[in-house]
């Protein structure tokens, strides 16, 4: 007979809880053991009569990258990109790239601008660029979601050879930074929608990117990624496997005069045609270009169900093989 | 593929031993000379084009309403709901009828414009779904539409702020509606009607009401007089659902209501021995029976339940009505008897049934003694039209094994029932008297059934309503391989074989009873003249 | 004459746990550590005691528990080895032929020595002076080497401790005063506040349906009348019946003892506990089991009395302190002092005499054995819940008594 214990409804999320619980009571009972606390292996307190001096952050935005940059963990990260994260892409995103021959138009370096949906760009478009290219490749991420904490910063900066920016406000450091690295020949990936977008449509496009290229002379060049969202999206913890499809775009320059916010629009639609041109051919994608009847990423559809149905992603069939039963 | 008729077998020395139901498994039993078998039709066969059916029925409306796209308008209200997880049985292959019909219907709405869209499921006192199953129910591009901003809603009969009081029927029934389906300009109702008790203007007037309207008609006195619930004609449930139903459309409820038919195409291909008749298995057929009854038995209980809780029927569209409620359910309804129908002659002194892995109310869950009793009772003695099959003071054999198993989440109210109400008494009426409203009123029940995923206090005892006509009409009921503390517990008589069982009936109906035994699953209505 | 004699044999109760342990429940009479003795006439402690001859003799819990080595070790300076058994006693006494019931409980008079602070109040159920007297240190008569109880043809008491019983009431319906008297000394310590309840009527729930379970619901339906509503948790079905007999509204089993509480209370299951919950608990059993049931369903702030001889048990209090619950304990019997006002400054006893008349209490008398049959009497009282059984008692011949009353007066 069920008793109350069966009540509780076990969820994901307190199983997790009770593992990480369970990991800090075997710490402190080693801890106890080994004798390992106290002064000499732990810090030491402070006198109460004397003042601690407040510590600045070497988190966030001041997250210093450059370790990461040094030829050892480039080699090392090398290795990892090239024998596990292409791989590991190749079979979840099976990734069809479109366009890569346009890269050969110009010199490096780039500053590639694509449109965000999952956690899995980054890495996806890292990983479909030319060798020569990608080797040579930094990411602009969030500061304040990718290096908030030391363990994910290690991870953003050794791993995506992630540089720190802000989304928010203009921060001169790390906004130096990345010109900087520019400047010294690193191609980029930006997402200037400053985030992944939450249902499907596109946000706009800020003027990083653009900043960057009028000031560097770098051209931009559009990326338009197809599909990620269906894999992992927003908010979801569980990552599925299907097809995704990267679409490289021409490099763009700045013409004269134009100021960051006017290029950043321009990006935006460049974005949008290399959309339309999946699922239709390229020719009509130009002739809608330049009537300027070019289906935009974003939608000023304010009913969230109709934003949600007409969004590309529901409109494309990502319908996983469901397990049947055994054949008898 | 052409489907031949259900029909009244009699068994003569000849006749091979009959595949019976026992629960979460099957066995072949040898039924006595001169017992009659009633075998349900055959599959019939399914619309060639489902989905240009569903957009035909909904701009082709039946009775006094205009096609559903002249309906929406972009500033509307739209409500759309839809039956939950109780049907159909088992649930069905992807895509479901939901699935197909609500995007037909999505789509026009987008066409239209239409801004403001929730989807409800009708769940009545039902349990709420689990997001697995709305996926599968709604397909996935539906439920990433709505669910993620909200839109997707359960109804929830316990929450005082989102019902709406409509006032009194002529007959006193109290109607209180889903107050978002209340004032919304469209409500747009998917039914599947798996038997023909489903839909009609039950699909609203129940599937998006409170206790305080159910207890109407889901009380004793309407379940002793509905002869059968599967005869609208005949049923007092119905009656009264079809004035609520009324009132509300009197009200100015505007219900656009889309009726679905399945086929009894019930079970995958592996296992298609379990809609076959006897004579007619091949070599295959015994092979897979045998081997899958064989590994059955070696299977340990929770296992089993899970692997029949995966099983999904291949069921088809045979049909798709749309419109005006009792236009579309008078034309639903003769689909419904054009698959199930079966033309028997007379009436016997035993009804014999092999019970299912599976009923309405524990789909992904637990077959307990209470749904155990309801099955059999309720549901299986109910498929009738007519006369019952069995005789007045007869007797009803059920194979069943009857555990006394609960799934805690779903069914608690259950348990309680069990534990502290069948153990006083099982009359229903006294049952009725004497603890419905502690159990209906129970705060944690109430918390459980808003929250989780649990069904409502009070539905235990709807299910032991269900049986209300059939205890009243039964000389013994026997369930056969069963738990005995359960089956007792139930107030009914345990055998251990159908051998046993017949000769437990005879102190009830003499000593050469005549004795019918109902083939079903796939489902069947006997027509008894 | 005659008696059944308990002795200190390390080897016996080290067998007895054994056998315990291995057989769970049962035990055989070969680890027992009893035996059949003829004694000869023990001497009177005190000018005030008096021989008595038991005609019936019940065979309680807590004798059970110390045959079987089961009971706590911390009252074992209260028990003087060999002793002979029996606390729930009907005897006739020899000095005047009366019908009497015999208050087990050594208090300082019974013990010849000055009255504490306690007795002097006739509060004898606080006495704590059974070490310091002449008599063999014994928690009551039946656990003292020096007075026998009533497993034997002869027995002494105090003639304070003797209370007579009316003529029409049956021998059985006397046997169980004193189980009756340490259930309503029970049911009397429920605090008049912690009946102030949400609840429509205050539910008070009751562990455990042997004897003393039996006879706390018969309490608690003889003095509350129909004030409250009382859950009975019956470990076996039979008990059931019972437990209606005896005056309980609902009933429940070990194992939906807690979700019956929670339908009754219209509480939630929060972890373990309930959040609200019974009134009071009254705890026939003394288990951690019990125990526990008893913390996590009774109302926050609520009360569980403690009824039942408990011993030794691992129990988290947590919830006890956290859901801030009294717990009371109740032994024996004494001089009432309750809020009920018909058991003001009454004797337990004679309270307990008329309950137990009233509400024909002697049908909880399921076997009678002669002390020559002990061996099968104290099997079936170790297994009486499997054996549908409550209260298992010895009996005396009352003509070979009374025969030999006379000789004795002559």
């Amino acid at each position: 007979m069920p008793t109350s214990k069966t009540y509780k409804i076990e969820t994901y999320e307190s199983k997790a809880n009770s593992i990480k619980f369970a990991i800090r009571i075997l710490r402190q009972k080693f801890k106890n053991k080994a004798k390992l606390s106290g002064f000499i292996l732990d810090r030491p307190t402070y006198p109460v009569s004397i003042v601690q001096p407040d510590v600045e952050s070497k988190l966030g935005v001041n997250y210093d990258t450059s370790w990461s940059r040094k030829p050892l963990v480039r080699a090392v990260r090398s290795i990892v990109r090239e024998s596990v994260a292409r791989p590991f892409f190749a079979a979840v995103a099976a990734p069809q790239v479109i366009g890569l021959e346009s890269l050969t138009l110009n010199n490096p370096p780039y500053i590639f601008t694509a449109n965000h949906a999952s956690h899995l760009d980054t890495g996806l478009l890292l990983t479909t660029l030319p060798y020569e290219i990608r080797r040579n490749t930094v990411a602009a991420a969030a500061a304040d979601y990718f290096f908030d904490t030391r363990f994910k910063a290690i991870l953003a900066a050794g791993i995506l050879n992630a540089i720190p920016l802000e989304r928010t406000k203009v921060n001169r450091s790390s906004a130096k930074l990345a010109q900087d690295l520019v400047e010294m020949g690193w191609n980029l990936v930006i997402f200037p929608e400053g985030g992944r977008t939450p249902d499907g449509w596109g946000q706009p496009f800020k003027g990083g990117a653009a900043y960057l290229s009028i000031r560097t002379g770098v051209p931009i060049v559009p990326v338009y990624i197809h599909n990620t969202r269906a894999l992992l999206k927003k908010g979801s913890k569980k990552l599925t496997t299907g097809a995704t499809k990267v679409v490289f775009g021409n490099p763009i320059y700045a013409d004269e005069k134009e100021d960051a916010r006017k290029y950043a629009v321009r990006i935006e639609n460049e974005v949008a045609s290399l959309k339309n041109e999946i699922g239709k051919d390229y020719y009509s994608s130009i002739l809608n270009k330049h009537s300027a009847t070019t289906p935009l990423l974003q939608s000023d559809i304010k009913s969230k169900w109709l934003r949600s149905w007409l969004s590309e992603e529901a409109n494309s069939s990502n319908k996983k093989e469901v397990l049947k039963w055994p054949k008898l | 593929m052409k489907s031949r008729p259900g029909f009244v077998l009699e068994v003569d020395k000849s006749t091979p031993p009959i595949l019976v139901w026992h629960g979460e498994g099957f066995k072949v039993q040898k039924m006595p000379v001169d017992s009659r078998i009633i075998y349900p039709k055959e599959p019939i066969s399914a619309l060639e084009d489902p989905d240009t059916a569903v957009r035909q029925a909904l701009e082709n409306p039946l009775g006094d309403t205009k096609p559903l796209s002249e309906l929406l308008f972009p500033s509307m209200k739209l409500t759309i709901a839809f039956d939950d997880v109780s049907l159909p049985l088992p649930p069905m292959e992807a895509p479901d009828n939901r699935q197909r019909v609500i995007e037909a219907v999505l789509n026009l709405a987008a066409e239209k414009h239409v801004e403001d869209v929730v989807l409800i499921a009708a769940l009545a006192l039902h349990r709420r779904m689990t997001d697995a199953e709305l996926k599968h129910c709604l397909g996935e591009r539906i439920y990433n539409s709505f669910a993620p901003n909200g839109l997707l809603l359960q109804h929830d009969a316990e929450d005082p702020d989102n019902l709406t009081y409509l006032g009194k029927t002529e007959k006193g029934e109290d109607v209180e509606i889903n107050k978002r389906a209340a004032e919304s300009d469209l409500i747009v109702y998917i039914n599947i009607n798996l038997v023909a008790m489903d839909g009609g203007h039950k699909s609203v007037a129940t599937g998006l009401s409170s206790y305080r309207s159910i207890r109407h008609h889901h009380n004793v006195a309407t379940m002793q007089h509905s002869r059968s619930f599967m005869d609208q004609s005949n049923s007092e449930l119905h009656s009264s659902n079809w004035r609520i139903g009324r009132f509300l459309a009197n009200e100015g409820v505007k219900v656009f209501q889309i009726e679905t038919t399945l086929n009894t195409d019930t079970f995958p291909k592996q296992f298609s021995f379990l809609q076959k008749r006897e004579w007619e298995w091949t070599f295959k057929d015994r092979l897979s029976f045998s081997s899958v009854s064989k590994a059955l038995e070696l299977t340990p209980g929770n296992l089993k339940t899970s692997i029949f809780n995966s099983i999904k029927a291949p069921h088809r569209l045979t049909s798709v009505q749309a419109g005006e409620v009792e236009a579309v359910h008078r034309v639903t309804t003769e689909n419904v008897y054009h698959q199930q129908i079966v033309q028997v002659d007379g009436q016997s002194d035993i009804l014999s049934l092999g019970l299912p892995y599976i009923s309405p109310y524990n789909v992904n869950s637990i077959m307990n003694p209470i749904l155990v009793a309801c099955l059999g009772l309720g549901y299986f003695f109910n498929l009738y039209k007519g006369k019952p099959i069995v005789k007045k003071g007869g007797v009803v054999i059920m194979s069943h094994p009857t555990p006394l198993a609960f799934h805690p989440v779903h069914h608690p109210s259950y348990i309680d029932f069990f534990d502290q109400v069948l153990s006083e008494t099982t009359d229903p009426m006294e049952i009725q008297t004497n603890y419905e409203e502690k159990f209906a009123t129970d705060p944690w029940y109430r918390h459980l059934y808003r929250t989780s995923n649990a069904y409502h206090g009070v539905h235990p005892f709807y299910m032991w309503y269900w049986c209300a006509h059939a205890l009243d009409y039964l000389g013994r009921v026997i369930i056969v391989g069963g738990n005995h503390q359960a089956v007792k517990r139930l107030g009914f008589a345990s055998a251990t074989t159908f051998n046993d069982a017949l000769e437990i009936a005879q102190d009830v109906v003499g000593s050469s009873p005549s004795i019918t035994h109902f083939h079903v699953p796939p489902i069947a209505i006997a027509e008894v003249s | 004459m005659k008696a059944i004699q308990l002795e200190k044999s390390y080897a016996k109760f080290a067998g007895a746990l054994v056998a315990n342990k291995l057989r769970g429940h049962g035990s055989s009479m070969s680890s027992m550590p009893l035996r059949l003795s003829e004694l000869n006439e023990f001497r009177l402690p005190g000018d005030e005691w008096t021989y008595i001859y038991p005609i019936m003799s019940g065979i309680c819990g807590s004798d059970i528990k110390t045959i079987q080595a089961k009971s706590s070790r911390m009252l074992e300076h209260l028990v003087s080895f060999p002793f002979v058994p029996g606390h729930e006693t009907v005897a006739i006494r020899a000095d005047n032929n009366k019908r009497v019931v015999v208050e087990s409980l050594l208090s300082c008079k019974a013990l010849n020595i000055d009255s504490c602070e306690f007795c002097k109040q006739d509060l004898i159920d606080k006495c704590q002076c059974q070490e310091f007297s002449s008599i063999a240190p014994g928690l009551q008569i039946g656990f003292t080497k020096d007075i026998p109880g009533g497993w034997s043809e002869f027995s002494m008491a105090h003639s304070d401790q003797l209370y007579e019983i009316p003529d029409d009431m049956s021998d059985e319906d006397a046997v169980l005063v004193e189980p009756m008297a340490c259930a309503i000394h029970g049911v009397l310590k429920i605090q008049r506040e912690m009946l102030n309840t949400f609840n429509d009527i205050p539910l008070v729930a009751v562990i455990g349906a042997g004897t003393l379970g039996l006879c706390t619901t018969a309490a608690l339906r003889h003095f509350y009348k129909d004030s409250i509503k009382i859950l009975t948790s019956t470990k076996y079905p039979y008990q059931r019946k019972l437990a209606k007999i005896c005056g309980s509204d609902y009933h429940s089993n070990t194992q939906n003892y807690l979700t019956t509480v929670r339908h009754l209370t219209g509480s939630f299951i929060t972890g373990p506990a309930l959040t609200y919950g019974a009134d009071v608990v009254i705890d026939c059993v003394g288990s951690k089991e019990s125990l526990h049931a008893a913390i996590t369903t009774v109302k926050p702030g609520g009360q569980i009395v403690l009824t039942g001889m408990p011993s030794k048990a691992n129990l988290d209090l947590s919830l006890l302190w956290q859901r801030q619950i009294t717990l009371t304990g109740a032994y024996t019997y004494s001089t009432e002092v309750s809020h009920l006002n018909n058991a003001n400054n009454a004797k337990t006893f004679e309270l307990a005499i008329n309950a137990s008349k009233e509400m024909g209490l002697g049908r909880l008398v399921s076997a009678k054995y002669s002390l020559d049959n002990y061996e099968a009497a104290i099997e079936h009282a170790i297994d009486a819940g499997k054996r549908d059984s409550t209260k298992i008692v010895f009996t005396n011949n009352k003509a070979d008594l009374i025969k030999k009353l006379q000789r004795r007066i002559q």
